[in-house]
């Protein structure tokens, strides 16, 4: 086994030159495709774990999955080159998965998207990340069906969904969903179909993010709090007569944002916001829709061990 | 009257036929001598076969080569923490793997396994690299037990990895000929060398 033994030889393997030429094309295709999405797919820091995947949509602007936003603040992005933006929520959408990230003074090359209506099932396709990796990430796989509209379990509507065979592989939730040319046909979700992949195809996005910038019906409510879920030790829940098995801590309060008008404070344990119990971040979203803004709402929570009710009074979200 | 159109499609579908046949002749199954099975590589020097170390966990194994010769292999080096192990056949071996530089990999290319998974022989999957290249390779590929120990190779037929571990989902890792490389160098650290010879 020293090197010393090494013997050359001849190798046997022979592919033909049509065989082998084609393939390699196609390799060669589908690592371009890849590069191509690439330059305009980012990182997406907002949450604790590792980063999410971004896709940008104009220079100065990302989208992304509103799951992997486990905070409305201090977000930021990495770009294709390798910089870090500081990157403002612009606002989200948790029925569709969707959110809106601005990043000023960026200048991100918006992804090429395929043209409308091309898709088919059987249409081979790439999934492409970057979840703070300086390459990015990518699967590969075939449509399996296109469809809309469809009503998530988390309560949005999508006017069309694409599903895909392409792995799921960690941080490519906000990713593109590109055809074998890179340009882009939809935006990746892990979170709307249980873990399965869910593409949200541009058009779609399109509207989605119209809809989100101009504050129309997605107009979300807003208390200027920063949170983290906890869980509940089962004596405090059985003093407390508590079915929820975790509430959500306030680590962060906006000066003079409605949180703190209304008396909220560090260390409370938010349970539920005007009767819907708020147990993860998610369930928090949920629970400031635009019904609650302007509206005196109810909190429940645990302050020094014991329940107390606040009304705060949720704003619309700032731009 | 007929007009015959090869595709694209169906040229790239016999295209991968024949990768897999060619790569073939250079895989073996792999039978260690504690109940363990997986397939082998037969790499570019003569009598050397390179699989993984789970596969091989005794110090021989049984080789079954491409048209059904059956021959003894005793492992020569192993490092568990790469899951390899180089084993040495006393035989002439006339098919022999080319082995390609991992690290000229990119994010996207089109990769083949071939191994034996579920003891299915010379079973190829499709798959790409799914992150930049370094010791351990992730793959974006549905492999199955049986293909550890198996080549990964690229479009070229080339082999750049040894699949090792599947974590499910369309997951599977292999290790990178970069590591297969240093392992043969002996720059890993954990080598038992010749550990037959005493016996």
């Amino acid at each position: 086994m020293s090197p010393a033994e090494v013997k050359p030889y001849t190798c046997t393997m022979t592919l033909s030159d049509t065989a082998g030429g084609l393939l390699a094309s196609v390799s060669d295709g589908l690592a371009t495709a890849v590069q191509r999405a690439g330059r305009s797919v980012v990182a997406v820091h907002g949450r604790r774990r590792f980063p999410a995947s971004g896709v940008a949509w104009r220079h100065d602007q990302v989208l992304t999955a509103s799951h992997v936003l486990e905070r409305d603040s201090d977000l930021s992005i990495t770009s294709a080159d390798g910089t870090q933006h500081a990157a403002r929520l612009v606002g989200r959408d948790p029925g569709s998965d969707v959110a809106i990230l601005s990043v000023a003074g960026a200048s991100l090359q918006p992804i090429e998207r395929a043209p409308a209506g091309s898709l088919l099932a059987g249409h081979l396709v790439l999934a492409v990340g970057r979840p703070g990796t300086p390459e990015p990430i990518a699967s590969f796989g075939a449509i399996s069906s296109v469809g809309g509209a469809w009503r998530t379990a988390q309560g949005g509507l999508l006017e069309a969904y694409i599903r895909a065979d392409v792995a799921l592989l960690p941080g490519l939730s906000g990713g593109a969903l590109v055809d074998v040319g890179g340009r882009a046909v939809g935006m990746l979700s892990a979170y709307l179909a249980g873990g399965d992949p869910v593409g949200i195809p541009i058009d779609t996005l399109d509207s989605l993010a119209q809809r989100i910038v101009s504050g129309g019906p997605l107009r979300r409510a807003y208390l200027g709090v920063s949170t983290q879920r906890v869980e509940l030790q089962e004596v405090l829940r059985l003093r407390l007569g508590l079915q929820q098995t975790s509430g959500l801590m306030l680590l962060g309060l906006e000066p003079g944002a409605p949180a703190e008008r209304g008396g909220l404070l560090l260390g409370d344990i938010l349970l539920a916001i005007g009767g819907r119990v708020v147990d993860d971040g998610e369930a928090l979203q949920m629970a400031l829709g635009p019904q609650a803004i302007g509206t005196s709402t109810p909190i429940r929570l645990i302050r020094g061990g014991d329940l107390r009710e606040l009304q705060v009074v949720p704003a619309p979200r700032p731009n | 009257m007929t007009l015959e159109v090869i595709s694209p499609v169906a040229e790239l579908s016999d295209a991968l036929g024949e990768l897999t046949r060619e790569v073939a002749r250079s895989v073996v199954l792999v039978r260690g001598s504690l109940g363990s099975a997986g397939s082998g590589v037969m790499w570019d020097q003569p009598g050397l076969v390179i699989t993984n170390h789970h596969v091989v966990p005794g110090p021989l194994a049984e080789l079954t080569v491409a048209g059904g010769r059956r021959l003894r292999g005793r492992v020569i080096r192993r490092a568990p923490a790469l899951d390899l192990a180089a084993l040495q056949v006393d035989a002439a071996l006339d098919d022999r793997a080319q082995v390609a530089d991992s690290d000229s990999l990119r994010v996207g290319d089109l990769l083949v396994a071939v191994g034996n998974p579920m003891g299915e022989r010379n079973a190829p999957s499709l798959g790409i690299l799914a992150s930049a290249p370094g010791d351990v390779l992730r793959l974006s590929i549905t492999l199955r037990p049986g293909n550890s120990g198996g080549a990964l190779v690229n479009a070229r037929g080339e082999v750049v990895g040894i699949p090792h571990m599947v974590t499910g989902n369309g997951l599977a890792l292999a290790v990178s000929t970069r590591s297969v490389r240093q392992f043969l160098n002996g720059a890993t650290s954990e080598q038992e060398h010749d550990n037959l010879r005493w016996v």
